[in-house]
């Protein structure tokens, strides 16, 4: 194999009189050339387009929420009755630590990372991310560690340890089929993913912003999202270290968690909630972000205390640090950790209070429409504050240790995750998806998907309270009618409830899949239909591939909305008179496209360096060779993705030379 | 089209397999027509290879004019290579000679070289463009030279260094790696402070650095490793059978000391300066005298004893008496103990038991004493 | 999202009377003793509070969506914020949490003193059920000998008891609501828990950290009684071992479990043809290395983890359901013939691990050396259990 080719058609000459160079390395690296296709699945598999990344991202992680969804369901239609029988011990679980499992890292963490791949740019006027092959990799990484976790149901059965997987319940004479090993294998793979992507995200935000695009002028959801990246980047490294204790002590006769050889157990919980409660501000930042431009837009007014929610956000970042025994409060830690760790919960309630607040008042005063985007978003108001207030009854640690472990827990996380996490992406679904996809969902099945999905959260999470103040502890396989009590609280009849919710919930669900495929064949959506007022509007949509014809320049927050309406009024006296549409603005950016727009190419390699990745981890559970394989792979793909060319022949973009726009630009993305 | 090297070869080539046939069909031994034949192949592939590289003469390149071709116009840059690979050829003989280490050494030098050696005469014939060049051996090189020449750097960077903290007293070692994170902080610092600091200060002072560990590690190999002492654990303590000695015996008493033992005791088992032994768990503390410690079975209890008494002293478990492991008969039996080390006046030490069999199996029961005390003993029950 | 306020508040003053449920066994608003009772004081008010809080952003949220609905209005005023208003709405709060924070910090404090106890009792968790024990102390009224038992744990009532906790395998909790929150039993710690019942009853309870298979199927009660009834327990727990009469089905039965059960099962006072104590090694075949002592097993009732019971239902439920004064004596009357719960005894001892999920199958299990984790398939035949049955209906 050549790996050089020498340019024999074009051979290089140096004509008298000065040098002259033919070749570049483009053309020289032959074999390393890079993928041109614009359509087909090879436009997707080797794209490093951050929409398309973004899109892919979004739609692995909704086939996931579909998994976690009927693991979910499995779970409640055991435990509908007493003594369930649908479920074996064994089967059930595993099914609560894969439904976790998957919800948290396969669904809520890739969907917001779906909205910042594919938002985060162009909120801040910029091309692509900046690292766009290293975005491809976070995508495929994360795909193939969600597929390879979930393989473990056809090779012996899922990780049964639950989704905190606490020593020494994982080591093999506990657990001993392979799913721990899938799990903990499943994990480092998607893990590469979310620190690939934070790092990603964060240069982009720091380093890629339009002119005029201070920190405080950019839009809410890329500064939530900026914070979140920083937790992950923060948190990755800490389940890491952990994940890979649990995979050694698995496989290779380690004794960090064999109390026999003088461990503590303990060090499991530590490092792994030092991890996981992070992880709860990295589940539901996003979506606060995504509420705060939804709320302003449908109301018609900024944000309330931009700069409050700004540091609100971050101050969460912060002190979510600070807050991890509060899972531990029932550990034996002595009473000064428990102290200091409730303080210290009791204190994060106090920035996440300040975001509930800077909502209302938006709300406040405003001109409000009622949108499927903006009832999620009040929906969230709503059932986030559940959540936060039961937070705070188990930040008194005293009251916890009566609450952990109980389903008072689970309606609380509940309500946090789904009603803090999801109700802000479904939220962010309708407002982006004209944008994303250039048609409009249908508002009517959507408010229908609305109130199925509130009603059924509250009938399947609500009754949980209940259910947990009763004292029925999580994670049971079954529960029995000696302990279930009488009268209006009896657990049989909560029970109950909480499942037929769930079905109620999935119906909620499904009409948002009904919506896509009934606006399938939709007309295309106007240009700016929610009348918005944030940067990746003032682009057509779907965006095209360069996002943007012209680099916007930013001169406040709000960009959009004060390129459309400008304030006429005197004095105290305020009025907003429209001086363009937006559709206006999208089209003055066209006509004045810039000359030359440098986009990146795509590749093959992080496709084939993310697929080695599970191959690898096979290899560990299963065979040596297979490692080594899968090591050869990766190493290999390493080198193909260092020397491949910068680009791909013809990838830029320049206007015909009489400086005429062009409507029409052709790119190899 | 064959170039004179070209036909020499070829013409050796049927040279040897003639005299390979001719020696086969006359002589008996069968070696020398492998060899012949051996030869006939070797000169086969070298002239295959020359005809495929034209005897590295441009001039007979046929597809284009030679003043026209890449490597032509580009006259070829200076080498190292050249050297590094001869260097790497005489530390082969030399270590044949002397250390087989040597010649491994040797071996990689001269692979390194080279592969080096080919990427830069690769690179050289890419085009008439030497920048252009240089960046083609740069891509096709690096990816491979920066890692393993990272690796290589760290390799010895960490070696030295633990040869350095190996040659250093104990106490030394602590001043040492102090020293030197304030070094480094300092001149992390200075460069953080100051980032128009020159390049070539930057990159002196971290040469200097480098040579200054390698040849203190170097000089610290040869000196060789501190005297490191042995520490000995509780259960060789009751193999060596002096649970029942009051003397002294060489071992760390701060061996098994560890803060997940010491933050989950089971039993604090005092010696007073009366010489009586008693105990108080995290509980109600046994109003008056009460001589009798429950420990659960088969589960790991900590105990920690804490010496108040004037003398050094060691806690034993009994736990009566057992088959002779050494002599493997049933009938023969030694105590069945463990026991802490000797703890200084005011010191404490932890024993972590896992107990297996009851005390009612056995007539006498299980106890704790301290050796040389013959007041401090106390009853212990394992249901 | 009037409703989904509506279904929340709904929610949360459905917590706020939690506490009025009758009969359920393990309520945690329904307190049985100071410990549990300092929880109550705190964490009613704490409750009120966050649905107060609650009520008002709720109805906040509905008189905005209803107030400043799109009715056609002008573009309201592009203001950004005030900032005294965020400052005030951030420093109330705070001040409400610290109010919460100071009871807080002293009742933790209150609940983890274990100096002032009166009698200690150790608990050890291991899959799938409690071994409780009575060291010897002065304290608990004075023990001379160790009393083992498992499942179910019996206190003096108005007695401070300082439980201590570890486990022989994984984290367990221990978690009787009605006395005190859990603690987790972790494997190389010893961990305290403070425990006292105002009166006599039997408080429910369950393994609260997920601890592998049969999470669901570890259970325990601590039965509170007067001391004087305490006294009669102990007594009893602590007399001489009798062996069964000759020739009558219980001694053929003794055999029977001499052979069949005594490996893992300890009997204390068992004696072997020679004399020797028989001495239980569950070390050698269970993971654990424990199995409940059966010496006293019929002054339980429950078995298996306290999973299931060893009384029919009507006498369980005169046990169960008796008034305080009379919970005792019922208690101490132990499992009589004809209470005993023959049918689920019995099909323990045909197929346990068909009656609650245990790995009993060694061979699945490369990684425990080959030894059990419960009690496995023992292929007794009916005539064996008759015997064992007869055999264990007289450890009382």
């Amino acid at each position: 194999m050549a790996i050089i080719e020498r340019p024999v058609d074009t051979p290089a000459l140096a004509p008298e009189g000065g040098p002259s160079v033919v070749a570049t390395p483009s053309t020289s690296f032959g074999y390393f050339r890079r993928p041109v296709e614009t359509t087909g699945w090879r436009a997707w598999a080797f794209t490093v387009d951050h929409k398309k990344i973004g899109i892919m991202y979004g739609v692995v992680a909704m086939a996931f929420f579909v998994v976690g969804g009927l693991e979910a369901g499995l779970i409640r239609a055991q435990l509908a009755q007493a003594d369930g029988t649908i479920l074996s011990a064994d089967k059930y679980n595993q099914m609560f630590t894969m439904h976790a499992t998957t919800m948290v890292f396969l669904f809520v963490m890739p969907m917001a990372a779906a909205f910042a791949n594919y938002m985060i740019p162009l909120q801040i006027g910029a091309r692509d991310v900046a690292f766009p092959r290293l975005n491809a990799l976070s995508l495929w990484t994360f795909v193939c560690g969600g597929i390879f976790i979930n393989t473990s149901w056809f090779l012996g059965g899922g990780a049964d340890g639950g989704w905190f997987m606490y020593a020494p319940n994982s080591d093999t004479p506990f657990s001993p089929s392979d799913g721990v090993n899938f799990w903990t294998l499943g994990l480092l793979i998607t893990g590469v993913a979310s620190l690939v992507g934070a790092v990603n995200l964060i240069v982009t935000v720091i380093n890629m912003r339009a002119p005029g695009m201070s920190l405080m002028r950019m839009p809410i959801f890329t500064w939530m999202a900026l914070v979140t990246q920083f937790l992950l980047l923060f948190a990755m490294p800490v389940i890491t270290v952990a994940l890979f204790l649990l995979l050694f002590q698995r496989n290779y006769g380690a004794t960090f968690f064999s109390v026999a050889d003088g461990a503590d157990p303990l060090l499991w919980q530590h490092l792994f909630w030092i991890f996981g409660h992070p992880e709860v501000y990295i589940i539901v930042l996003p979506a606060f972000g995504i509420v705060s431009e939804v709320l302003p837009v449908f109301s018609r007014k900024p944000l309330f205390g931009y700069p409050f929610v700004v540091f609100s956000g971050a101050a969460i970042g912060f002190v979510g640090w600070g807050v991890w025994a509060h899972h531990m409060f029932a550990s034996g830690l002595g009473p000064i950790s428990v102290s200091v760790f409730a303080v210290a919960t009791m204190a994060i309630a106090i920035p996440t209070g300040v975001k509930i607040v800077n909502w209302t008042l938006t709300m406040w005063g405003g001109k409000l429409k009622f949108t499927t985007a903006m009832l999620f978003a009040i929906g969230l108001i709503i059932e986030f504050t559940i959540g936060g207030l039961s937070g705070v009854t188990h930040s008194v640690a005293p009251s916890d240790t009566q609450q952990t472990d109980t389903y008072y827990i689970v309606a609380h996380f509940h309500y946090v995750i789904f009603g803090g996490g999801v109700l802000g992406l479904f939220a962010g679904l309708y407002y982006w998806w004209p944008k994303v996809f250039g048609k409009m969902l249908s508002e009517k099945i959507g408010k229908a998907n609305f109130w199925f999905m509130i009603i059924g959260m509250n009938m399947t999470f609500g009754p949980m309270h209940i259910l947990g103040l009763q004292g029925q502890p999580r994670r049971m396989y079954r529960w029995t009618d000696a302990r279930a009590g009488e009268g209006f609280f009896n657990l049989g009849f909560w029970n109950l409830v909480s499942s037929i919710g769930t079905l109620v919930l999935m119906f909620g669900v499904l009409l948002f899949f009904v919506n896509v495929w009934v606006t399938r064949k939709a007309p295309p959506a106007p240009v700016d239909p929610w009348d918005a007022r944030s940067l990746e509007w003032i682009t057509t949509s779907p965006p095209k591939a360069h996002n943007f014809d012209r680099t916007p320049t930013v001169h406040a927050l709000d960009e959009f909305f004060h390129r459309k309406y400008e304030d006429v009024g005197t004095g105290d006296h305020h009025e907003y008179k429209q001086v363009m549409t937006g559709e206006e603005v999208v089209n003055e950016e066209i006509a004045h496209a810039d000359a030359h727009i440098h986009l990146p190419s795509p590749s093959y390699w992080p496709l084939i360096l993310a697929l080695s990745m599970p191959i690898m981890a096979y290899g560990v559970i299963y065979h040596t060779l297979l490692i080594v394989v899968g090591g050869a792979m990766a190493v290999g793909s390493m080198f193909g993705w260092a020397l491949e060319p910068s680009t791909a022949p013809d990838s830029d973009f320049d206007p015909p030379a009489d400086g005429t726009p062009s409507k029409e630009v052709a790119l190899h993305v | 089209m064959f170039t004179t090297g070209t036909k020499f070869l070829l013409g050796s080539t049927v040279v040897a397999g003639l005299a390979a046939l001719a020696y086969g069909i006359t002589q008996d031994g069968i070696m020398g027509t492998i060899g012949l034949i051996s030869a006939t192949l070797a000169l086969a592939f070298l002239a295959a290879v020359n005809i495929f590289t034209r005897d590295a003469n441009v001039l007979v390149t046929p597809d284009l004019a030679p003043e026209r071709t890449a490597a032509a116009q580009v006259a070829p840059s200076y080498s190292l290579w050249p050297v590094v690979f001869a260097f790497g050829f005489v530390t082969i003989v030399v270590g044949l000679v002397s250390y087989q280490a040597i010649a491994i050494i040797g071996l990689i030098v001269v692979l390194a070289a080279g592969a080096e050696w080919m990427a830069q005469a690769w690179a050289e014939r890419a085009s008439a463009d030497s920048a252009h060049n240089s960046e083609v051996r740069s891509r096709i090189a690096n990816p491979f030279e920066f890692p393993i020449a990272g690796l290589i750097a760290i390799g010895i960077i960490v070696y030295s260094f633990s040869r350095v903290m190996l040659w250093l007293s104990k106490t030394n070692t602590v001043i040492a790696f102090g020293v030197l994170a304030a070094v480094f902080l300092t001149f992390a610092f200075l460069f953080a402070y100051r980032p128009s600091i020159k390049h070539r200060a930057v990159i002196s002072v971290i040469v200097i650095g480098a040579v200054g560990l390698v040849a203190g590690g170097a000089a610290a190999g040869i000196s060789g490793e501190r005297e490191i002492e042995e520490h000995e654990t509780t259960a060789g303590l009751a193999l060596e059978g002096v649970c029942e000695d009051p003397e002294e015996t060489h071992a760390d008493e701060k061996a098994s000391q560890t803060v997940a033992a010491t933050a989950s005791v089971a039993a604090r088992v005092t010696l007073g300066e009366d010489g009586s032994l008693s105990y108080a768990l995290n509980g109600p503390n046994p109003q008056g005298e009460n001589s009798t410690l429950t420990l659960p079975r088969t589960t790991p209890s900590n105990v920690l004893f804490i010496n108040e008494s004037d003398e050094h002293r060691r806690l034993s478990f009994d736990f009566g008496p057992m088959a002779d492991p050494e002599i493997g008969s049933e009938d023969v039996f030694i105590p069945n103990q463990v026991c802490t080390t000797l703890v200084e006046t005011g010191g404490k030490q932890l024993v972590t038991l896992n107990i297996q069999e009851p005390s009612f199996a056995f007539p006498d029961g299980y106890r704790i004493f301290v050796p040389g005390v013959d007041t401090a003993e106390l009853t212990l029950v394992v249901p | 999202m009037i409703r989904g306020g509506g279904v929340a508040a709904a929610v949360l003053l459905s917590l706020a009377v939690a506490g009025c449920a009758k009969d359920a066994p393990q309520d945690t608003f329904q307190p049985a003793g100071p410990n549990a009772q300092k929880i109550q004081n705190l964490q009613v008010p704490v409750f009120a509070i966050a649905g107060v809080v609650g009520l008002i952003v709720f109805a906040a949220v509905g008189f905005i969506v209803w107030r400043f609905r799109d009715r056609g209005q002008a573009i309201p005023e592009q203001t950004h914020g005030k900032p005294a208003l965020e400052i005030g709405l951030t420093i109330l709060p705070a001040l409400i949490l610290i109010g919460v924070a100071i009871p807080t910090v002293s009742t933790v404090m209150a609940l983890n003193k274990t100096s002032d106890t009166e009698c200690i009792i150790n608990v050890t968790g291991q899959q799938w059920w409690w071994e409780v024990d009575y060291p010897v102390q002065e304290g608990c009224g004075g023990i001379s000998d160790v009393i083992v038992t498992s499942g179910q744990m019996v206190i003096p009532v108005d007695t401070p008891v300082l439980v201590r906790g570890t486990s022989r395998d994984v984290i367990h909790s221990w978690w009787i609501p009605k006395l005190n929150g859990k603690r987790d039993m972790v494997p190389g710690r010893v961990q305290t828990n403070r425990i006292q019942a105002d009166e006599p009853g039997i408080y429910a309870g369950q393994c609260t950290e997920f601890c592998g298979l049969s999470h669901a199927n570890m259970r325990m009660e601590v039965i509170a009684m007067t001391p004087e009834d305490f006294e009669a327990w102990k007594a009893n727990q602590l007399e001489a071992y009798v062996a069964p009469e000759d020739g009558t089905v219980a001694a053929a039965g003794q055999a029977e479990f001499i052979s069949q059960c005594s490996r893992c099962h300890q009997v204390d006072g068992l004696e072997d043809a020679d004399g020797e104590p028989i001495v239980s090694r569950p070390d050698v075949y269970i993971y654990s290395g424990a199995a409940p002592n059966l010496t006293n097993l019929m002054t339980r009732n429950t078995f298996a983890g306290a999973t299931f019971d060893l009384l029919l239902p009507e006498c369980r439920s005169e046990v169960w359901n008796a008034p305080p004064d009379e919970v005792g004596p019922a208690y101490l009357e132990g499992v009589t013939p004809e209470c005993l719960n023959s049918v689920d005894l019995r099909d323990w001892l045909r197929n346990a691990p068909a009656m609650k999920p245990m790995y009993a199958d060694p061979e699945k299990l490369e990684d425990t050396d080959g030894m059990y984790r419960g009690m496995p398939y023992l292929a007794l035949s009916e005539d064996q259990i008759d015997l064992l049955v007869a055999y264990l209906l007289e450890r009382k």
